[in-house]
């Protein structure tokens, strides 16, 4: 049995939105009944499209979201749901998030090196020139040189930001990253340098990584198990070379499909999604993908399949797979 | 991509005092606005140098002349010179117009700010205070309250904070409401900042850009309103000359001596006008979207 750093358990989160001014408040069900766990030095990818709830599912495992009453977070054996605020503050060093927008989570008017040393003035007792010393170091394992710390924010393009934010956050000596969408606001010719980095640091600082994201390439590129995400609920999750040679769940293959190829040998028999993702107000009975799914037949719109192992590591939520 | 753009232009347009100078100065306005408010300032600092006659001063002999060489705006109906008083007036209408608004200022951030910031139960509370305030026309409420507190120029000056932290509460609660789910005060938030941190050192400093903007405009409003209790002898009481008052005692001799009436009216309305008119550029230079 690996090493588990994380176990998460019939988790789910509502949001409520008022239908009418007078109506009665309806429920979205964002993320609904999942069990996951990812294991001490892995990084666990999670794709699927936007609005299906992998941002969402991020945020409660920072505790920046509620969840429902039932749903459990587990970290090293311990409910991080039910922390008080000293115990938080202990869990927030472990676990730290990398937001998708660089551009939205630098305070503006804090120029890089002050940014970097405020994690420090805030968690460690240190003298003035040991917090200057460690921010040149960080700034150093993140690709930026010493110039960068009197810039402010918005002298930065986007790839420098997002080191900043990578910076930032490892201040804390986190073992837990959340990086959500990290490279999508970014330019294409930026993105591989930042998601290189990912991997250098995982490997220097010991990091086990969450990884989300809808890019399908990125997310073989840097996980070693993927989880695919449908509206709220996991249905299908594998090693990253099983699930992208063998995948099982039909959502799976349409998102494979999808990734552009310059192989012209699968023109034509491409399975492409047709619509949108249904409304997470009133989900489809039965199975969620139904609607949209090439090989759903009867049962699919009545029961709803439960994720179940169909090899080592490998579990999917398919009647038919 | 949307929300980079606009948090792109808000680092830009606060982040450097000199860039918005810059922008400022650029308009005519702005300039005509700053040179009226800093001759006032003159005007109240140094207001014994300006000063030819001792604002106090009776000389019934010379009661009621026109402007002349002697008293270049006039005297009253107790010889008392105007140039003296209206010089010495601009005192009382300064310090009213920063005292009051700073009072209503830190007010309305403080109940502005945890309205915004920590929401639910204190946040509609708070927004009913605001409601309340706002609802009464800023002289009856201010008249009112004068009639409880009695004059005096604190006591006038509180009258108006009271009157008038609603609007600066209004665009506090606001501000904070909108920046607390910035990813960067997220951010914060999981880096296990405490709330008074995130407070003052992330969302206060990029919240300040409208309410510096909305103290330009109250500073004149918290001067008119002076004048109107002082003309109504509920402000400034005498022999200290305040421009309200100075109108009030001119208003009986209209006819045969209206300088007594003109002189301190004029100074009321360069002084709003100048604030006006900051107060417009300083809001366009730091508006994005007007820019270049």
């Amino acid at each position: 049995m690996p090493d588990h750093l994380l176990k998460v358990r019939e988790l789910s989160v509502n949001f409520s939105v008022p239908s009418s001014f007078f109506g009665k408040k309806q429920h979205i069900r964002a993320v609904d009944g999942i069990d996951f766990d990812v294991r001490a030095g892995e990084v666990l990818g999670l794709v699927g499209e936007s609005g299906c709830g992998k941002s969402t599912l991020g945020r409660v495992i920072v505790r920046l979201a509620d969840a429902q009453k039932n749903s459990k977070v587990y970290y090293r054996g311990v409910n991080v749901l039910t922390l008080d605020k000293n115990q938080l503050k202990e869990y927030r060093k472990k676990v730290q998030m990398i937001f998708q927008d660089p551009f939205g989570s630098l305070n503006p008017r804090l120029s890089v090196g002050d940014a970097i040393e405020e994690v420090l003035i805030v968690h460690e007792e240190a003298t003035k020139s040991e917090r200057r010393d460690k921010v040149e170091r960080l700034m150093d394992a993140v690709g930026l040189t010493r110039r960068y710390q009197t810039r402010y924010p918005h002298e930065l393009s986007g790839g420098e930001r997002q080191r900043v934010v990578i910076a930032r956050a490892l201040a804390i000596n986190p073992e837990f990253l959340i990086c959500d969408e990290p490279v999508s606001a970014l330019d294409v010719s930026i993105r591989a340098q930042i998601i290189n980095l990912f991997e250098e640091l995982q490997k220097r600082f010991n990091l086990t990584y969450l990884f989300i994201s809808h890019d399908m390439s990125v997310v073989r590129h840097i996980s070693t198990r993927v989880a695919v995400m449908y509206l709220g609920k996991i249905v299908e999750i594998a090693e990253t070379d099983v699930l992208f040679e063998n995948s099982l769940h039909p959502y799976t293959e349409a998102l494979l499909e999808a990734i552009p190829d310059v192989s012209s040998d699968k023109k034509g028999r491409r399975k492409l999604l047709e619509g949108d993702v249904p409304s997470p107000l009133s989900p489809p009975s039965g199975c969620r993908f139904h609607p949209r799914c090439f090989r759903a037949k009867e049962k699919c719109a009545i029961d709803e399949p439960a994720l179940i192992k169909k090899g080592a590591n490998h579990f999917v939520a398919c009647h038919y797979a | 991509m949307a929300e980079g753009v606009a948090s792109t232009e808000l680092a830009k347009s606060d982040n450097t005092f000199y860039g918005l100078m810059r922008r400022l100065l650029r308009s005519k306005a702005a300039i005509f606005g700053l040179v009226i408010i800093g001759l006032m300032f003159i005007c109240a600092l140094f207001a014994p140098l300006i000063a030819t006659h001792d604002y106090a001063k009776q000389d019934l002999p010379s009661m009621l002349q026109p402007p002349s060489n002697a008293h270049l705006f006039g005297t009253d109906e107790f010889g008392r010179d105007i140039f003296s008083r209206v010089i010495y007036g601009s005192r009382v209408s300064i310090k009213v117009g920063f005292l009051a608004v700073g009072i209503s200022l830190l007010t309305g951030l403080f109940f502005g700010s945890i309205a915004g910031y920590y929401g639910r139960l204190l946040d509609s509370v708070i927004c009913a205070l605001i409601d309340i305030a706002l609802a009464f026309p800023m002289t009856l409420l201010a008249i009112a309250i004068i009639a409880v507190l009695g004059p005096g120029l604190f006591n006038v000056c509180l009258a108006i904070a009271l009157s008038s932290w609603g609007s600066f509460a209004r665009i506090a609660r606001g501000q904070f409401l909108s920046l607390k789910n910035q990813e960067f005060v997220e951010a914060a938030r999981i880096l296990g900042y405490s709330d008074a941190r995130i407070i003052f050192r992330h969302i206060l400093p990029n919240s300040l850009a409208p309410l510096v903007v909305l103290t330009t405009l109250e500073v004149p409003k918290a001067i008119i309103v002076e004048a109107t209790l002082s003309f109504l002898g509920l402000g400034i009481q005498p022999p200290l000359p305040s421009w309200g008052s100075i109108m009030s005692s001119g208003r009986s001799f209209l006819f045969h001596a209206p300088w007594i009436t003109i002189f301190p009216g004029v100074m009321i309305i360069l002084i709003v006008m100048g604030f006006n008119l900051l107060g417009d550029a300083l809001r366009d230079s730091l508006d994005p979207r007007l820019r270049d």
